[in-house]
């Protein structure tokens, strides 16, 4: 770890090679310093990408299993109401409420591991943030401002499911929202991030930053994990950042968290610039 | 009224679609994997199948695909709870990744099962 002359913080990689007089004496050292923040970014995601991969596919294995065991539950029950003379039945009402609950838990939990690519198009990021704005405004409550950051540049095009698009906004503003109890400004940031190397595609970069509670290094850690949650019992499934995940995996993108304790988090989505367009 | 098959490895599944398509008067036969299913279907003068995808040996797909050969009139109903691996969603499959007439996702319940099997019933068939 270094200090840039600003005072923030960089992870740095030192080379030394010494220099020797003419005796063959180490006389001094050649140092090269080079910033590997971002690299170190790129693995850290790369890792956890592979790791919430892996926990997707044996969850989507039991997801299978469970959507199995709820079939003949649901149909069994809906006949037995039939043959009861239709609903009114406390029993088998709770019954049937309870498998449309947990119809609804495999749903978000199939959407964690791949969810849907259908549908998809070629949307301005711009106008799809300030569209998907207008229903997350509403859903935060009236006491969590909102406030979208863009510059002025030239549009730029991703490909996307507007309805997935709208949720992974949904879900991490709804997350922020309740790291700061429902008070405070959530600032939405859009920025177009230079490519890589010369003739490489460009990445939209697209921040949910709150002032929040923040996490500390194991909530960090497990947040992409299904069914991990802080919130008390009851008030979160501890799917919403799960579905968020995938959904950004599947528009070719990746989603990293960074947060300090007692300062807020912010959740960084990238995703690609949609081939073919400015 | 149908003649119906149900190709199902999960028994309980098989039977509980069985009762509900019985209770509406339909006539239902079941074949526990595709391999008996198939020869189900070439016995059976059958207006719908109703076939699971992932099952050991014969999958649904397959069942489908020779199914169409072997009797081209009938209509195929697909019922998928997503992939034992966890490699596959049932959000990213469509009706043509199946090559069904129509697909249900477990778990379905009793009236889109029927809507869909009294749907496929009343269209004619390919050599009708």
């Amino acid at each position: 770890m270094n200090y840039r002359k600003d005072g923030s913080a960089f992870l740095n990689q030192v080379e030394l090679a010494p220099i020797r007089d003419a005796s063959g004496c180490v006389r001094a050292f050649l140092g090269l310093q080079k910033d590997v923040t971002d690299e170190a970014r790129r693995e850290e995601a790369d890792r956890q990408r592979q790791r919430i991969e892996a926990l997707g596919r044996m969850v989507g294995g039991i997801a299978h299993e469970i959507n199995n065991l709820l079939q003949p539950v649901t149909l069994l029950t809906e006949e037995m109401r039939r043959r009861h003379g239709g609903g009114g039945d406390i029993c088998i009402d709770t019954i049937l409420d309870c498998t449309l609950k947990a119809r609804q838990i495999i749903g978000d939990l199939l959407a964690f591991c791949r969810p849907t690519s259908h549908g998809t198009e070629m949307v301005s990021v711009r106008c799809l943030l300030e569209d998907a704005l207008v229903l997350v405004r509403k859903a935060v409550g009236p006491g969590t401002s909102m406030i979208l950051l863009a510059g002025n540049e030239e549009p730029v095009m991703i490909r996307v499911n507007r309805t997935a698009f709208t949720q992974i906004l949904l879900n991490l503003a709804s997350n922020a929202a309740a790291a700061m109890d429902g008070d405070g400004t959530i600032t939405v940031r859009l920025e177009v991030l230079p490519p890589a190397a010369a003739g490489t595609r460009r990445d939209v970069e697209i921040s949910v930053e709150d002032s929040g509670s923040g996490m500390d290094a194991v909530t960090l850690e497990r947040a992409f994990e299904p069914f991990f949650t802080t919130k008390p019992l009851g008030q979160g499934t501890g799917l919403g950042l799960s579905v968020v995940f995938g959904l950004v995996a599947d528009m070719g993108g990746h989603i990293t968290l960074e947060s300090t304790r007692g300062r807020g988090t912010t959740a960084i989505v990238r995703v690609p610039q949609a081939q073919g367009e400015q | 009224m149908a003649r119906i098959l149900v190709i199902e490895d999960v028994p309980a599944v098989a039977l509980s679609v069985r009762i509900v398509l019985e209770g509406e008067g339909h006539v239902v036969m079941t074949a526990p994997d595709g391999i008996a299913g198939l020869a189900a279907l070439a016995r059976e003068d059958i207006d719908v199948v109703v076939t699971d995808i992932w099952m050991p040996g014969k999958g649904g797909t397959q069942v489908i695909e020779e199914g169409r050969r072997l009797a081209p009139r009938v209509r195929y109903l697909a019922i998928t709870g997503g992939a034992p691996s966890g490699a596959i969603s049932p959000m990213q499959l469509k009706v043509e990744d199946f090559g069904a007439d129509r697909v249900l996702f477990k778990p379905f319940q009793r009236a889109e099962l029927l809507e869909a099997v009294g749907a496929l019933a009343q269209q004619p068939g390919n050599d009708r």
